[in-house]
Order: C-alpha cells, then sequence, then structure tokens
C-alpha cells in the first residue's frame, strides 16, 4: 500500500516566526496522534498537509500529489478544524449540501450518509436548523459529520472532541478506532493527554515546531508517570504511620489521619509497589489517580 | 475547471446573502427606490423648472428645443443621460457590498478552512465569489431599468402623450451593465482577499466605487455624450479590461492569502 502522507524537510515561516522546523514525517495506517502544547505547530502541520499553506521549504505529498497546488487530491483528504468552520446563516442540511457537492457527491447520498452519521451522535433533529441556532458542541458534531462526507482516505482532525461532552468524545473516539481499520490515515491533533490514553496507536509528539518524538501512546506512560505524583484515596482513614512506611514521599492535608495522600513516584512500576506495601499495612485503597503533568512537560524528561 | 463547482460557491453565497432581509434589504432596496423616485422627481422638474435648468446648465438638446417642446426634451434628456448612468451604477455600488464580504467574511467568520480543504481550484473560486456579486448587481440592474423604463414612459405619456423609452443608447446602457460591473466586483473580491476583515474591506470599497460616479456626474455636466458610438466604445473597452484584470486577479491571487 502506498504511503498516505510523506513529508520531507518541511519549514513553514509566518514572517520571523517559525512554525514548522525541518518537520519530516511519514504516516502509518490507522490513528496518528499528534500531541502537543499550544504553539507546538500541531494546526499549521495539518494546514500543510491539506494545502491550506503553501511550504516555505521542503515537500508534502500525499499519494505522492502535492496538494497545496494538485487540486483534486483534496478530494481524498477532509480536515475537521479546531474551529467547527460551518456556515452560520446556512441550515445544518444546506451547509452538508453545499461540502457534499463540492466532493461531487449526489443530494441523496449526502442526505443519507450524513442522516447516519448524525442520528448516531443524536444530531438528526437539528438537520433543517440553522448552524447559528445551535450549540458549540452540536456544531463540531455537524463539523465532524462534514467531514466524513467524503470517505476521506487522509482525515485531519484538529482536536475534534474538544467541545463534546464525554459519551459524543467516547463515539468519536470510538468512531475513529473503526474508521482507522479500514485501511485509512488518520491524524488526530490533541493537547489533552487524558485523550491519549485512550488510543493505543502511534504517537508524535510535538514542541515549537518540530516533531521531537515519535513513539506510541502504551510508552507515553514512561514519561508521563516520570518523577510525577499520584493521589489515592482511602476506603477509611489511614494513619499518617502507615504511608510513611509505604517508602515514599507524601503530602496529606491531616496530621493524624487522612482520607487520601498524594505520593511522589519514579515511574509507572511504582505504582503497584506502593499500592502492594499500603495494603499489606492494612489501608484499603478505594482509587488512585494521576495527577496530569503539563503537556508542555512531556518528553522534556517529565 | 468544473462550472458545477464554480455554481455551488455562487450558490452558497446568494443564499447566505438571501438569508436574512437586513442584508438583502436595503441592497435591492434603494436602488429599486431610485428607480421609482428619480422619474417622478424628473417630470415635476421637466414641468415646472425645464426652461430656467436648461438656461442655467446649456444642455444643448434643451436649449435648441421650442419653448413648447423644452419640458419634453428635458424629460427625453434626463431619462436617458442621467438617470440610465444612475440605475447602471447604483446596482453594482450595492453589490459590491456582498463583494466585500466575500473572502474577507469567509476569514472572518473562519469559515475559509473547511472551503479551502475541498478539491476548488483558486480559478473555480475566484469565479464563484465573483459571480455571487456579479449576478445580484445584473439582475437588479435589469429590474431597476425596466421599472424605471416604465415609469418613465407611464409618466411621459400622461403628460406629453409619447413614449420616451426605449432608444438604442438607451438599451445599450443596460447591455453595458454586466462589462461595467465586472470590474469593480473583480476588484473588491480581490481586495476581501487580502484584508484582515469585513470592515477593512468594506473600507477600501467604498473609495474603490467612486469612480463608477463619474458616468451619471460627467453625463450630467455635459462632458461626456451618452450616445451609441460611445456606448459601443464603453462596452468594448469595458470588456477588454475586465478580461485582462481577471487574468491579473487570478495571478496574485493566493489561496493562502485567505487564512493567514
Amino acid at each position: 500500500m502506498e504511503t498516505a502522507i510523506s513529508i520531507k524537510n518541511l519549514y513553514k515561516t509566518f514572517r520571523k516566526t517559525v512554525a514548522l522546523d525541518n518537520v519530516s514525517f511519514i504516516s502509518k495506517e490507522g490513528v496518528n496522534i499528534i500531541l502537543g502544547p499550544n504553539g507546538a505547530g500541531k494546526s499549521t502541520f495539518l494546514r500543510c498537509i491539506i494545502g491550506l499553506y503553501k511550504p516555505s521549504s521542503g515537500s508534502v505529498s500525499v499519494f505522492g500529489k502535492r496538494p497545496y497546488f494538485d487540486d483534486e487530491i483534496r478530494d481524498k483528504m477532509s480536515l475537521l478544524s479546531d474551529n467547527y468552520a460551518l456556515y452560520d446563516f446556512l441550515t445544518v442540511k444546506q451547509n452538508l449540501r453545499f461540502f457534499g457537492n463540492l466532493y461531487k457527491l449526489k443530494d441523496n447520498e449526502i442526505f443519507s450518509k450524513s442522516k447516519k452519521i448524525l442520528k448516531e451522535m443524536d444530531a438528526l433533529k437539528f438537520f433543517d436548523r440553522k448552524v447559528v441556532e445551535l450549540s458549540r458542541g452540536t456544531k463540531q458534531k455537524i463539523a465532524f459529520c462534514r467531514a466524513m462526507l467524503n470517505d476521506p482516505d487522509v482525515l485531519l482532525l484538529d482536536e475534534p472532541t474538544a467541545f463534546l461532552d464525554a459519551s459524543s468524545s467516547e463515539w468519536i473516539r470510538n468512531f475513529i478506532l473503526d474508521y482507522g481499520k479500514k485501511r485509512k490515515t488518520i491524524l488526530f491533533v490533541t493537547q489533552k493527554l487524558d485523550e491519549v490514553s485512550r488510543f493505543n496507536s502511534r504517537l508524535i509528539i510535538m514542541r515549537e515546531g518540530k516533531i521531537v518524538e515519535d513513539t506510541t501512546t502504551y510508552y507515553i506512560y514512561n514519561d508521563i508517570m516520570k518523577s510525577s505524583s499520584i493521589l489515592i484515596r482511602f476506603a477509611r482513614p489511614v494513619a499518617i504511620s502507615v504511608l510513611k512506611k509505604a517508602g515514599y514521599k507524601f503530602d496529606s492535608m491531616e496530621s493524624k489521619e487522612v482520607s487520601s495522600a498524594k505520593f511522589y513516584i519514579n515511574n509507572y512500576k511504582d505504582v503497584n509497589s506502593l499500592v502492594g506495601k499500603l495494603i499489606k499495612n492494612k489501608a484499603f485503597v478505594l482509587g488512585i489517580d494521576y495527577i496530569e503533568p503539563l503537556v508542555e512537560r512531556i518528553s522534556k524528561g517529565g | 475547471m468544473k462550472l458545477n463547482k464554480v455554481y455551488q460557491v455562487t450558490w452558497k453565497d446568494i443564499k447566505e446573502t438571501f438569508s436574512s432581509i437586513l442584508i438583502f434589504g436595503p441592497m435591492f432596496g434603494i436602488p429599486l427606490a431610485f428607480a421609482v423616485i428619480l422619474p417622478v422627481l424628473s417630470l415635476y422638474i421637466a414641468v415646472h423648472e425645464a426652461p430656467s435648468i436648461a438656461a442655467a446648465i446649456k444642455i444643448p438638446n434643451i436649449s435648441a428645443a421650442l419653448p413648447a417642446f423644452k419640458s419634453i426634451a428635458f424629460m427625453d434628456y434626463f431619462s436617458i443621460n442621467i438617470l440610465g448612468p444612475i440605475t447602471m451604477t447604483m446596482p453594482i455600488i450595492t453589490s459590491a457590498v456582498i463583494a466585500a464580504d466575500s473572502f474577507a467574511g469567509e476569514k472572518e467568520r473562519k469559515t475559509a478552512e473547511s472551503l479551502l480543504s475541498t478539491s476548488l481550484s483558486k480559478t473555480e473560486l475566484l469565479l464563484g465569489k465573483i459571480f455571487a456579486s456579479f449576478l445580484p448587481a445584473v439582475i437588479m440592474a435589469v429590474i431597476a431599468f425596466a421599472l424605471y423604463g416604465s415609469i418613465v414612459n407611464y409618466l411621459s405619456f400622461q403628460q406629453f402623450h409619447l413614449f420616451i423609452l426605449p432608444t438604442l443608447p438607451w438599451l445599450l446602457m443596460l447591455a453595458a451593465v454586466p462589462f461595467l460591473a465586472l470590474a469593480p466586483i473583480s476588484i473588491v473580491v480581490l481586495i476581501s482577499s487580502h484584508v484582515k476583515g469585513v470592515k477593512e474591506a468594506q473600507q477600501l470599497t467604498s473609495l474603490l466605487v467612486l469612480p463608477l460616479l463619474v458616468l451619471p456626474f460627467a453625463s450630467l455636466l455635459g462632458l461626456a455624450s451618452l450616445s451609441v458610438s460611445f456606448m459601443l466604445y464603453l462596452i468594448l473597452f469595458l470588456a477588454i479590461f475586465d478580461f485582462v484584470l481577471f487574468y491579473v486577479s487570478l495571478a496574485v491571487f493566493h489561496r493562502e492569502s485567505l487564512i493567514n
């Protein structure tokens, strides 16, 4: 199978600002997560791939074509931007018909496809409403539906769950995972570590316009949990002396007995060891939450 | 280039324009109001003030007319040489509002990303946007010409028992509308693609449409005679200018400028 996206030494500058700095990338089938803090160049990266931006130097190739110059290749691609990018004064139906027609789809094909997706997202009832009347989350659902109209071989998603509730976000993630199995290439941009942990896929970490790590979501825990902290909640209060016996540095709000405590660990393997020691000392562990570090800290040694 | 894609962009923009009466109301209302009010005003002036005005601004056609026919000569001159150019330019000026919003609106409302993500070429995009302002301007001009022509004829028949319109220069004025509309609308659309927002585009547009007023004023002051030969040369010049301008627009239009 031909590589969908191939990028070589890509630079993108805006006057004196370097947005992408010598980025090289070859996509893999399925989901490719792109993680990075604000200003890392993630959105610029997607925009260069779909041909919204002309590379300052280097090359962007999608199925062997250059999307900025070869217009037709964009029929095989789709971008869901962080802004919903729909026409507020048109109805949902008019918006979908407009984009579907640009993808050379017939009206009945557009409507059957979009109604199926909207029904599953519980948004079909808004089909004849003007976009301006809808909530931010509903607009995002419509925008996702719009992005799926052409069954893109390359799907670029820029924080697609940013304004969605938990169940809709989960639906989109499951949809994307299934879609990736159909030999499609998906680039999923996010800055939420929590979101990353829900995928088992390739992970690209970007910072200051560069790809700083090409790994998998599984291995991210090596970084996330490095010199990190976890919060342990107990079913009934535990004496401070019991916490001390576990052998890890901790913080607690109370001085004699605590119902929860924050422990400092070196890596994810410490979680099992710490909990084992607490249980051995007759503490009843009710729950463990890791305290999510700032995305800026990822791949910087914790 | 696929004409269907051009049509889709044009149709989408027109639907957006007509989604609210607050947008299209004034745009259509002003030229149509002019098409009704000005002929009535002309007749009043023709009947009551024609000799004194003709003497003051020295319009040869009217000055040469016999006293009994001065009012008819005035109505004839005014209907064609003054109302004609005003009716030609007014719809173009109001349609420039749509043109100013074309790309600047997409930028401001952040819809340009999804539009540019499709396989639209820059020719299709540019043409689609130009037609979205051009078609309302031309349709509005045809309606305004029909309306003011009918009113002029009705009033002149009631007053003088003759029909003043149509004449060949008047019909050529109507034929010149598409050629006259294309250039300013193309320029405004291009400006709209290079500015940051709609307000900026509208400010520049108001400056750009001013030259359009040259034609009615030149005619009013007797500096331009809207004869058949003048109108034919004007159409030829505008056709060449429009053609060249479109190719220049294509060369300087960059998709990326809609995102930055």
